[in-house]
């Protein structure tokens, strides 16, 4: 569906790329996240891919169409920005028809868009609110509404649960979930880890421009968290601990938890024993599978390959 | 698409302006409220003979054809209106008459003035005494003194023909006939130099239509904030009908604020007890030009200060600065024609003079579009220029 090849964009007098040779690739109906620090290009991405900003170098296709077919990319596809871009003195319901309107939606596919919009974004009773007085879920609802109005076949969500209370969130990645059941293809963008863990099954973790790592969610998590033993024990250990623990890297997570690199089984068992030399008891201990927040930061930290 | 486009646009931005109830008040009473005031203040400043008609109470002691042509002089000047009081009255009198009538000059004309006007070496000016009240200015003072000089050689004059007359033909005709008189902004028409309310509305109307800047470039900056701009650029709407769809509902309402001071000229202010804004013969035509050229100009301008500014606050100082800027330099505030030569030429470099200046002569000389094309088409390229200049600096933020 969205195939990216060694695409390279530079700002003007800017002394280094804001993406470099990025590979990305996101199949029909799939929900793909994009993952990367602050600044590491994912906005240029996602412009790129809407058709907002010109294609510099590098190959862009979606759905076989090329970023100079702006008219059908613009309108197979939404954007849903991080901030609630609409406007706060309008009514849900006022801001659902201005968006409609600027994509040309009107009539009967206005009135079904509506229907959607407000049942998968869970709008209903606030339709007639101003925007600006509704709760600071209710509007992210709105803003992920805004991006529906016009079914697109592409979705780009930008941190779209930032800021929610927990009833929100549920609702936001349950409309998702929807979406995502409705042949919609999502490119998902989030600091919420296990919400991009639980919600996309493929991943391109970005930083500084580059591809660092991208595949299936569970092979990124094999691959780069398939070396790590992470042990937590019952109590604070003493400080001598992290001598004998040495030959395995240790990084303590906090006073009780350690994670060590454990290449092979046999790795694995010498780590056992000479906990149980040192006379620590121990809670639990998880093996070869990491939460993708340890994954994503050791990949920005070390680097990794694809 | 694009008429849906545009009619989206234009609806929500009327919705946006329709929640901004102060803003709206604020464009519509303020030019408003300017005009009624300066209209009224300055009302004297504009009368035609330099302001208000000062009473000068007349004591003719002399009660003589001399004396009656000192006090005719005064008559025919339009800035003076005379009132004769008893010839009894002696210099108290006089003065305590000035205070409890509000007058501004007493002339007192002693007996013996004539006999000194015939004769030779009398000094008839000495039997003339003039009394001035505080309020009154040196120029007015100057112009009664002009006015009495001119009586006493007219009065001279007619002694001279008298005595001259035996002896050789001699006509006086003429001393003291009425001089032609043109006035800057008069034409061919008589009496036609601006009013107080021909000075005031199209002055603050200008003003107040420019005054669209604050509230057009602050919508702008918002959507940029908010990420409003960036979502409508990954619309399909192509960005000439969103910015067509957002200067329309600003454009109507320029041309409802015109509507509204001109009434305010034609009814407000005199129902306040100012001078009617006289529109009669003046070209409809004309003034809905200037209204379209001054919109459009005050669009750009507005676009150019959305694009140059960062912030609201930014936009407001820029645009409410600026705007009081071109007023001040532009004859909005103090008419150009009391300023000196070179502040006169630096009027030209404000837009808000161009506007002023084709309504007033719309309003003075019944000028029609074609007479004020040169100003309308400077506005428009104004305004023109502003949108390019917004449009190059908005693709380079956007790069």
């Amino acid at each position: 569906m969205i195939s990216v090849e060694g695409l390279t964009h530079r700002y003007p007098g800017m002394e280094r790329d804001a993406l470099h040779a990025v590979d990305f690739q996101v199949a029909r109906g799939s929900l793909a996240g994009l993952l990367g620090p602050n600044g590491a290009g994912k906005s240029t991405l996602l412009a790129i891919l809407n058709g907002v900003t010109s294609l510099q170098q590098g190959r862009v296709s979606v759905a076989g169409r090329t970023p100079a077919d702006r008219g059908w990319l613009k309108s197979a596809s939404s954007l849903v920005p991080q901030a609630c871009a609409f406007y706060g003195t309008l009514t849900a319901r006022e801001n659902l028809a201005f968006f409609a309107g600027v994509h040309g939606v009107r009539g009967d596919r206005w009135r079904d868009g509506l229907e959607y919009c407000v049942e998968v974004a869970g709008l209903g009773g606030v339709l007639d609110q101003r925007a600006a007085t509704l709760s600071g879920g209710l509007q992210r609802r709105l803003n992920l509404a805004i991006g529906l109005i016009n079914r697109p076949h592409i979705l780009y969500l930008d941190e779209p649960t930032v800021g929610v209370d927990a009833e929100s969130r549920r609702c936001i990645t349950g409309a998702i979930a929807t979406l995502r059941r409705d042949g919609t293809t999502i490119v998902y963008t989030s600091h919420y880890m296990e919400e991009v863990e639980a919600l996309c099954d493929h991943l391109t973790v970005i930083d500084q421009g580059r591809t660092v790592a991208a595949g299936a969610t569970d092979d990124l998590l094999e691959r780069f968290g398939g070396t790590s033993m992470l042990v937590t024990l019952r109590t604070i250990p003493p400080a001598a601990l992290d001598e004998v623990l040495q030959p395995w890297s240790p990084v303590w997570l906090d006073a009780r938890r350690v994670r060590l690199e454990a290449t092979d089984t046999e790795a694995a068992t010498a780590i056992m024993r000479a906990l149980d030399s040192e006379g620590v008891a121990i809670e639990r201990v998880r093996y070869g599978v990491e939460r993708l927040e340890d994954v994503y930061l050791r990949l920005l930290r070390h680097g990794g390959t694809t | 698409m694009k008429r849906l486009v545009v009619a989206a646009c234009a609806y929500k931005e009327m919705l946006l302006l329709w929640r901004d109830p102060q803003t709206l008040l604020l464009l519509f009473l303020m030019p408003a409220v300017f005009i009624l005031v300066m209209s009224l203040a300055l009302q004297d400043r504009f009368e035609q003979g330099g302001g208000t008609v000062a009473t000068v109470l007349v004591v003719d002691a002399d009660d003589s054809s001399s004396a009656k042509t000192v006090i005719e002089s005064l008559r025919r000047n339009e800035g003076f209106e005379v009132a004769e009081l008893e010839a009894a009255i002696d210099d108290d009198a006089l003065q305590e008459r000035i205070r409890a009538r509000d007058a501004g000059f007493g002339l007192r004309i002693d007996a013996g003035f004539e006999e000194a006007v015939y004769a030779d070496g009398g000094a008839p000016a000495s039997h003339v005494h003039i009394r001035v009240a505080p309020k009154i200015d040196r120029q007015r003072e100057a112009l009664l003194l002009a006015a009495v000089r001119q009586g006493l050689g007219q009065a001279r004059m007619e002694a001279l023909s008298d005595r001259l007359a035996p002896l050789v033909e001699f006509d006086a005709g003429g001393i003291g006939a009425e001089l032609d008189v043109a006035y800057l902004y008069g034409g061919e028409r008589e009496g036609a130099a601006p009013s107080s309310v021909q000075q005031n509305v199209p002055a603050w109307l200008v003003f107040g239509i420019f005054f669209v800047v604050i509230p057009l470039s602050n919508t702008m900056i918002r959507e940029r904030q908010s990420g409003t701009e960036q979502r409508l650029r990954t619309t399909p709407a192509d960005a000439g009908s969103i910015l067509a769809g957002k200067l329309l509902p600003y454009f109507a309402l320029n041309q409802l604020q015109a509507v509204a001071m001109l009434l305010v000229g034609l009814w407000l202010v005199p129902a306040l007890g100012g001078a009617a804004l006289e529109i009669a013969g003046v070209p409809v035509a004309t003034l809905l030009l200037m209204a379209v050229a001054v919109s459009v100009a005050a669009l750009g301008y507005a676009l150019l200060v959305a694009a140059l500014s960062s912030t609201t606050e930014q936009a407001a100082m820029l645009g409410g600065g600026g705007n009081i800027i071109l007023a001040a330099i532009g004859g909005i505030m103090v008419p150009e024609f009391v300023m000196p030569p070179a502040l006169q030429a630096l009027t030209r470099l404000s837009p808000m003079a161009w506007g002023l200046d084709g309504f007033l002569l719309a309003f003075l000389e019944r000028a029609g579009p074609v007479e004020v094309l040169g100003y309308a088409g400077a506005l428009i390229a104004f305004g023109v220029a502003g949108v390019a200049l917004a449009g190059w600096r908005q693709g380079r933020r956007s790069e």
